[in-house]
């Protein structure tokens, strides 16, 4: 009993600090707020509102209807050209991101033998987003093509009835961007505030000495890192309802899978986080060293989680290094609970990675805690 | 030496000083008393430049300070409560960086500090991080420190806080050396012992001057036997520091 | 008139703080280059061993080719079709497969249609998918259009040559502007800053002592990424190297008076350290256009990536590295630096000052 009342006399000091500092409440609460809207909306793999120019040496009905048929969509925005211009020049003097030029006898060619010719000029400088631009250009023109070719000889297609293909995509039928980037920036943020911050209050103790000081009480090694630890657990547990509630509120996502399940996740992945923040602040020797080192780690960890781009695109050495990743099995966790609404069965191996994970990091970190306070 | 007319300090409706009115001579060791809150620093911040007086004038050597703080600045040397040396840099390391903050050549602030570099033991010291050094050495370094540019005008604002008996006596030798030697002392201080060593003290309270003078005369003056009892007299037992 | 000697032994000690954390300046160094190896090496949007698995109800000679054409491609990993006949979203919430296809039994015959069914909780993911099986079914057909693609200044579409140069303007960034802004608030914290002030060093002496090894620092280490990408991903360089220096060290300039004026804002080594990571380096991360298209924001975000330098240099640095730009291309962007820098001087300074009094 004595040992609970010491804990809860040490939590209750860490949330006094907290509450005495607002920079600190504001990094807390208003930070992930912030991060979580920027994000929300800044961090998608859509590609919307290309610059696109077009050349018409043909200006005939059916290449205004071509270019017609590219302001139907938001994810071009038809940017007007002066005959004196050049079409690479555009894209050199960055006015132009792609260039579609439409030779003289283009309306000819579709209605003769000929195969018309189009000549699409892109910048490839954005690499991933200009690969999906370039793709939605061709897709674009391909389609038209069809609903040409249909109008103007329906027994075209009868003549070549090739292959109709249904494409149905499942839990997220709009292919929203959102549904997939929400999940990964609330596992983010749980990392952050978790790791970042408890390594960051373990290192002030030690600057500040007053480590020194709890180190003399009578107070068991255990009852101190869990003193230190409690709170910021209870945080980013507090930290994770305002997100998911901003979530649902701003981006309309709601939770497909179970609630309970998700926390148990979370509960289970805050050891290794909190484990890894132990372990930042037994290294170093001041705050501002143990910023750099868990943001670091951060980074790291971020990049190879499958956050971004899937970890099954990645080469097999990356894809094994990020085994290790603990991000990468919780990322997974939260979108398939809250995208797909996977149950406790079907993320199994994941539970099992976490759980392991979990005991052998937050136990090496107490270890080396206890040697180095020593 | 130095001349304060009216000066007064406000922090919002907090008045820190209150209408002081200074004459401080060339060689003397001039001490401000009082406790914690009295006044003391910020004076002492406003007679170097460091703060801005809400109203009043000060001059050093006849110029303003507030309206020459360059010409007044090379004139003065400072040494503050916090000991403020680098902890991640070397002894030799804080001298030399102070000594070109100054303008000075490393020779010339030899030239100025060799003395006191062996009167205060510190050659072997200079080496080391100044993280790593004892206080008393943390304290004679930031001294030493102060006076790179040899300035007429010394200010320590409680210098001696944190540190040993035997310490202090050296550290008043040194401060009585100064002294001797043309310069004025400037010092605010808690420990009443301290103020028997000065020539002059001022005793603040509330931001007001309660008295000033000549410790044996004021003993005398008041009846008393020691600063001590002066002080208590004075200030009233319940904020009686040392 | 600042003093060259003061100025010296401002930079000098401010060295020695930054040569006396090895394990801060390793970081610095590093993590940047660590960075540039896991974007170019890992960072691959093009989808690769789609788990994908097939329904063939018709089992015959038709449905045999459309098989072997999905598997004969890298996108596709054929997974063996299980015994208990699980619904695709049951399969996809396993995780086995993220996508199938349905061959139904006339297949050959009289129908032609097949059913693809996706995961889409990766939508981008989703969308390729798409267009690779579209493509593969539709290979062996005839096209109605001749489609001549031409991509220009990155014919591959190597994400390296946008990391290289993204990666550049971070450092920068991250040394100038975070770096300084903490250096300034320590020493006011420390109380070393009051030591200073009672010295005849004046505000721009101190601002610009404070400064120059970083901008070292900085340059350095931006010169190494560029080094590296070039080596390990064959980034070219088109432009002119001295147009490069010059506009660069516009950039950096407007870096270091975002962190003074940070440093002015915030009372304490946490706050700036916060601040800075909140007005510094996530906006150049998420708002310059450095990994998300800067078009396909929102309406207000597009609005704000104005005032973000690295919005700018990024359009400076890709210009002249990739596509050879040199300054009447590029001198817009320039401007803008320019007057961001001087607008944000002006309130540093101003605010500086009031903190010295």
């Amino acid at each position: 009993m004595t040992s609970l009342k010491v804990l809860a006399s040490f939590v209750l000091k860490e949330f006094r600090q907290l509450a005495r500092s607002p920079e600190m409440l504001a990094v807390l609460f208003l930070l992930p707020a912030i991060q979580l809207l920027v994000m929300g909306f800044a961090v998608t793999n859509e590609v919307k509102n290309v610059d696109i120019s077009f050349f018409d040496y043909d200006k005939s009905h059916l290449s205004k209807s071509l270019i017609e048929s590219f302001s139907s969509t938001d994810r071009f925005r038809i940017v007007p050209v002066s005959e004196a211009e050049h079409p690479e020049e555009l894209l050199f003097k960055w006015k132009s991101k792609v260039v579609v030029v439409i030779p003289a006898g283009f309306e000819r060619d579709c209605h003769g033998f000929a195969k018309p010719v189009l000549q699409v000029i892109s910048d490839g400088i954005d690499g991933n987003s200009a690969a999906l631009a370039n793709a939605y250009v061709q897709g674009c023109i391909l389609r038209f093509s069809q609903v040409m070719l249909q109008s103007r000889d329906p027994g075209l297609i009868k003549k070549d009835p090739g292959l109709d293909l249904i494409v149905r995509m499942s839990f997220n039928s709009d292919l929203k961007s959102n549904l997939n980037i929400i999940p990964g920036i609330i596992a983010v943020l749980v990392t952050v505030s978790s790791m970042v911050l408890s390594a960051i209050s373990l290192a002030k103790e030690k600057e500040l000495g007053t480590l020194e000081q709890l180190l003399v009480s009578p107070m068991h090694k255990y009852q101190l890192v869990a003193g230190k630890l409690l709170p910021y657990l209870i945080i980013t547990l507090l930290q994770m309802q305002v997100a998911v509630l901003l979530a649902g509120i701003i981006f309309r996502i709601s939770l497909a899978g179970s609630y309970p399940v998700l926390m148990l996740f979370s509960l289970i992945y805050l050891f290794t986080t909190l484990g890894l923040g132990i372990f930042i602040s037994t290294r170093v020797n001041s705050q501002q060293q143990a910023m750099f080192f868990s943001w670091f780690m951060m980074v790291v960890m971020i990049l190879l989680s499958g956050f971004f781009v899937p970890v099954q695109n990645m080469p097999k050495v990356i894809r094994g290094i990020s085994f290790f990743n603990p991000l990468t099995h919780y990322m997974t966790v939260i979108r398939e609970i809250v995208v797909k609404g996977s149950n406790l069965a079907q993320l199994r191996k994941e539970l099992i990675i976490l759980l392991s994970g979990g005991f052998i990091v937050f136990g090496f970190s107490l270890l080396s805690f206890r040697k180095r306070v020593k | 030496m130095i001349e304060t007319i009216n000066l007064n300090r406000k922090f919002g409706s907090f008045t820190a000083v209150d209408n002081l009115n200074l004459k401080i001579d060339k060689a003397e060791i001039f001490g401000f008393l009082g406790a914690n809150g009295a006044g003391k620093t910020t004076t002492l911040r406003m007679l170097c430049g460091l703060l801005t007086p809400t109203s009043g004038t000060i001059t050093v050597n006849g110029l303003n300070v507030v309206k020459n703080p360059e010409a007044v600045k090379r004139s003065l040397g400072y040494m503050s409560q916090k000991f403020s040396l680098y902890g991640d840099l070397r002894g030799i390391e804080n001298l030399q960086f102070y000594t070109g903050i100054y303008g000075i050549s490393w020779t010339a602030a030899k030239t100025n500090i060799k003395s006191l570099i062996s009167q205060f033991d510190l050659d072997k010291y200079l080496k080391l991080k100044t993280s790593e050094l004892p206080m008393g050495y943390k304290q004679r370094l930031s001294l030493v420190c102060a006076l790179v540019h040899n300035p007429p005008l010394v200010f320590l604002d409680e210098p001696t806080s944190g540190v040993d008996p035997k310490a202090r006596r050296e550290f008043w030798q040194v401060i009585n050396e100064l002294a001797y030697s043309g310069k004025t002392v400037i010092v605010s201080t808690h420990f009443m012992d301290e103020a028997e060593y000065c020539n002059r003290v001022l005793i603040m309270q509330a931001g007001r001057e309660e008295v000033c003078g000549n410790p044996l005369q004021l003993k005398q003056s008041h009846r008393v036997a020691t600063m001590q009892q002066l002080f208590l007299k004075i200030a009233g037992a319940d904020n009686a520091q040392s | 008139m600042p003093s060259p000697k003061r100025i010296t032994a401002m930079a000098s000690k401010e060295l020695f703080h930054i040569l006396r954390d090895p394990r801060t300046l390793a970081i610095i160094i590093l993590m940047p280059v660590l960075q540039l190896i896991i974007f170019g090496y890992a960072m691959n949007l093009e989808i690769r061993r789609v788990p994908l698995l097939i329904d063939d109800q018709a089992r015959n000679a038709s449905s045999e080719r459309l098989i072997n054409a999905f598997s004969h491609t890298p996108y596709f990993q054929i997974v063996p079709a299980n015994q208990r006949r699980l619904e695709p979203e049951e399969l996809f919430k396993e995780r086995r497969a993220q996508a199938t296809l349905c061959i139904p039994v006339d297949f050959g015959s009289a129908s032609q249609v097949l059913l693809l069914k996706i995961d889409a909780s990766d939508p981008n993911s989703a969308q390729l998918i798409q267009s690779y099986a579209q493509g593969i079914i539709a290979s062996g057909f005839p096209a109605s259009l001749d489609l001549r693609p031409f991509i220009l200044y990155n014919p591959d579409l190597k994400s390296s040559f946008f990391f290289v140069p993204g990666l550049v303007a971070m450092i920068l960034v991250m040394i100038c502007a975070l770096l300084t802004s903490i250096s300034i608030s320590r020493e006011k914290e420390l109380g070393t800053l009051e030591q200073i002030l009672v010295s005849p060093v004046s505000a721009m002496e101190i601002l610009l002592g404070k400064v120059l090894p970083y901008i070292f620092l900085g340059l350095a280490d931006a010169l190494l990424i560029l080094g590296v990408g070039m080596l390990l991903f064959q980034v070219p360089f088109r432009g002119d190297f001295l147009v490069f220096l010059g506009f660069t060290f516009l950039y950096v300039l407007c870096s270091l008076c975002l962190g003074l004026l940070v440093s002015t804002l915030a009372k304490t080594q946490q706050a700036a350290m916060m601040m800075a990571l909140g007005i510094t380096l996530l906006p150049t991360l998420l708002l310059s256009g450095y990994l998300f298209p800067i078009p396909s924001m929102p309406w207000l975000l597009q609005k704000l990536t104005y005032i973000i330098p690295a919005r700018y240099y990024l359009q400076i640095i890709r210009g002249i590295m990739l596509k050879g730009n040199s300054i009447s291309e590029l001198y817009q962007a320039g401007i803008s630096l320019g007057l961001m820098s001087i607008v944000m001087l002006i309130v540093a300074v101003k605010r500086f000052k009031l903190r010295l009094s």
